[in-house]
This record gives structure tokens, sequence and C-alpha cells, in this order.
């Protein structure tokens, strides 16, 4: 039976400041760069390793993983490990983990592993800009489908679902100042449906159930 | 011509040359072609519960089947021709490549077919030349007192001003 060792590396005790004026002056950047040459005794080599970043801003950036790995033998074709990402959404402290295992050819005396934090900035428009960009576009590319059912299928539609409860305040306004089938969407975001079947089908007070339900909540 | 009849007729391209085809009201959200073809212009008919909309049976689904039996509560049979005898009124479904409900158009006594086209405006037409998916199935029932919109060509729709 094979054994295994297993080697940590960029592991860090005090954790990374994101700072805010850091992140506004950088498109992409390593944070923290390690390299280890290792001599294992055994013919499986697990890597595992983690990192602490306490993000002090929200802007948008992404932090990635980016690990090279390969053997003795073939140093000029390193394996790439998969890239693994974080957004981070949230100030406060965030870790960023990796683990690895390699089984290493027969022979192989020791093997080269290195790994790289970097952060990237990522240009996203702001919700809203992207949330009224999608609308115009459902709104012009449904307004011709007899059910709603059919329009709560679009593409666009469903984009908007998944950005989830950030984007509810938008719908909200959306429906007030145009109207629109958002029904399914404000149910499917939230669980929650202010209807009563008395004005099932009326769209004016259906939407007015909504307005009023978004109020109650103070999202509107 | 309004931006709302030129998305329309591109869409369903056969209504340009169809001698038919005229646009009968303004447009609205209220109600849908189902709500259309059941004669009811205040709301929005469909088969869910949630959302709510109208819809006269406690089943929801989009199957032929289902629309059968909901349309059969508010007195359609179905009927193997689109002809309309006097005093009745005929509905035609279509279904989309699913197999589901997803247009009704009315035809009553003057011939002529008439649907309301989404969130836009009804329209008289010809069966042929609108683009729904695939005719499934006629309905019939006497005809009922409904109203009718009226309609002169604005210079600008008032729906579609807000959301352009």
């Amino acid at each position: 039976m094979r054994g295994s060792n297993y080697y940590g590396l960029t592991t860090m005790t005090n954790p990374y400041v994101l700072e805010k004026d850091a992140l506004s002056s950088f498109e992409s950047e390593t944070i923290v760069e390690d390299e280890e040459v290792v001599d294992p005794d055994a013919h499986t080599v697990g890597l595992q390793g983690s990192s602490e970043f306490e993000v002090t801003s929200s802007g948008d950036f992404e932090i990635s993983t980016h690990c090279l790995f390969d053997t003795k033998h073939h140093f000029e074709n390193y394996h790439e490990i998969p890239r693994r990402l974080l957004f981070p959404k949230a100030l406060g402290t965030i870790w960023l983990t990796y683990s690895e295992e390699n089984e290493l050819p027969a022979g192989d005396a020791y093997f080269l592993w290195r790994c790289r934090f970097e952060r990237r900035r990522v240009h996203r428009k702001p919700l809203e800009e992207q949330f009224k960009e999608l609308a115009t576009r459902w709104r012009q590319e449904t307004d011709g489908y007899s059910l709603a059912m059919k329009k709560a299928k679009h593409r666009d539609y469903r984009t908007i679902i998944a950005f989830g409860p950030p984007v509810v305040p938008y719908i909200l306004k959306e429906l007030r100042e145009h109207g629109g089938h958002w029904f399914w969407a404000l149910t499917e975001i939230t669980g929650d449906n202010p209807i009563p079947m008395d004005v099932a089908g009326n769209v004016a007070k259906m939407r007015e159930c909504w307005l009023e339900w978004g109020e109650q909540q103070g999202l509107i | 011509m309004l931006e709302c009849a030129r998305d329309l007729e591109r869409e369903h391209p056969n209504l340009i040359a169809d001698a038919d085809y005229l646009r009968t009201s303004k447009c609205t959200d209220s109600y849908n072609c189902l709500a259309y073809a059941a004669g009811d212009l205040s709301n929005w008919w469909e088969p869910t519960k949630l959302p709510p909309y109208k819809w006269p049976l406690p089943q929801y689904d989009y199957l032929p089947a289902s629309f059968q039996t909901a349309f059969a509560e508010i007195g359609f049979t179905l009927t193997d021709t689109c002809d309309v005898e006097e005093g009745m009124e005929v509905i035609a479904v279509f279904v989309d490549a699913d197999g589901d409900v997803c247009h009704a158009a009315l035809r009553d006594e003057d011939g002529a077919w008439k649907s309301k086209c989404g969130d836009r405006f009804d329209i008289r037409h010809s069966l042929c030349s609108i683009d729904y998916g695939t005719l499934s199935f006629y309905m019939k029932r006497e005809r009922v007192a409904r109203p009718l919109p009226e309609y002169s060509e604005p210079s600008e729709c008032e729906y579609h001003k807000s959301n352009r």
C-alpha cells in the first residue's frame, strides 16, 4: 500500500488585508505567491493550504488561486490545478483554501509546487443597471406573448430571478412605473404571495397588492 | 405606424398582406387572449395558482385537455368545424412546440377572427395569418354579449409610451 505525505504552504496566520485604497488602483495583482520544492518519500503526495483575507471594501473583485504542479521530469509541462474563485460579497474575513492530491510516477524524487493568490477587478455593472437592461429587453421580446407563463420562461426574466432578494426593490419600482407581469418573479424570489384569490387576474389590483407589500417591507 | 404595431407585424408577417387585418383596441395588459375568448376584458386568464390569475377551475396546467375542461365550465363544447352558426361563437386554440396551449382566437357571427395579442391590442385577422404555434382544436358556445372597445388610431400608444 502506498503511503502519502501532505505538504502545506501559503498558510497565513495573519489575514492579508484587502484595503479600500488599494482596491481603487488595481486591475489585477498577485497578493500572495509561494513556491516549494518538496522531496516526497512516497508515490502519492497531497497538498493543502489556505490563506486568510480580510476584506475591508466591498469593491467588485475576485480572488483566485492559481496553482501549478509538476515533477522534475517535465517542468515545462506544468499541470495547472483548476482555479478556485471567490467573489467577496461582504466585508469581513474570508478564507480561501485549496487541496490537491497527486500520484507521482515511480522514480520521481521531488516535485515543484507553485501557488499564487491573485485578485482581479471585475467590471460589473451596478445591479440596477443590469436589471433595467434585462427588463427592457424582456418586455420588448415578450410583449406579444399571450401567456404570462411564457413571459416568465424568458431567459432575461430567469436571470433577474437569479439575482435574488437584492433585485426586489428594482422589480417593485419597475412594477410601479411601468407595470408588467412581475408577479412570478416576486413570488419566486420572496416566497410570498400577497394577492388574495378574489383579485386573481385583475392585473391592476395584483400590482397594488405587491406594491403595498413592498411598502410594508420597507422596500419602496 | 405605431411601434407596437410594427413589432406585431414583425412577429406575424402574414398579417401585412391579410385583408382582414385591423387593430381594434388600444394596448393593455389588463386581459389576454384567453380572457378575450372568454368574453372578459377585465382580467388576465391563465391556469396558474401562483401567481393567481383568473381561471374557471382549480386545475392548473396548460394541456389542451385541461383547457377544454376549463372552457366547458363557461359554456364551450368541442366542435370539429370553425363554421359559425347563427347565434354562436367559435374559438380556435393553438398549442406551442411543447404541446401547451399558448393562444386562443375568437370568431363570431360576422365571420372574422379576433385575437388579443399579448400586452398589445386586439386585432381582426384571418386564422392563417397569426403565428402562434399549431392550431389544436375548436370550441363553440352560444354567443354572449361582450363589450366592444371603442378604438381610433392614436398618434402614440399610451401603454407603450412609458415602456420603451
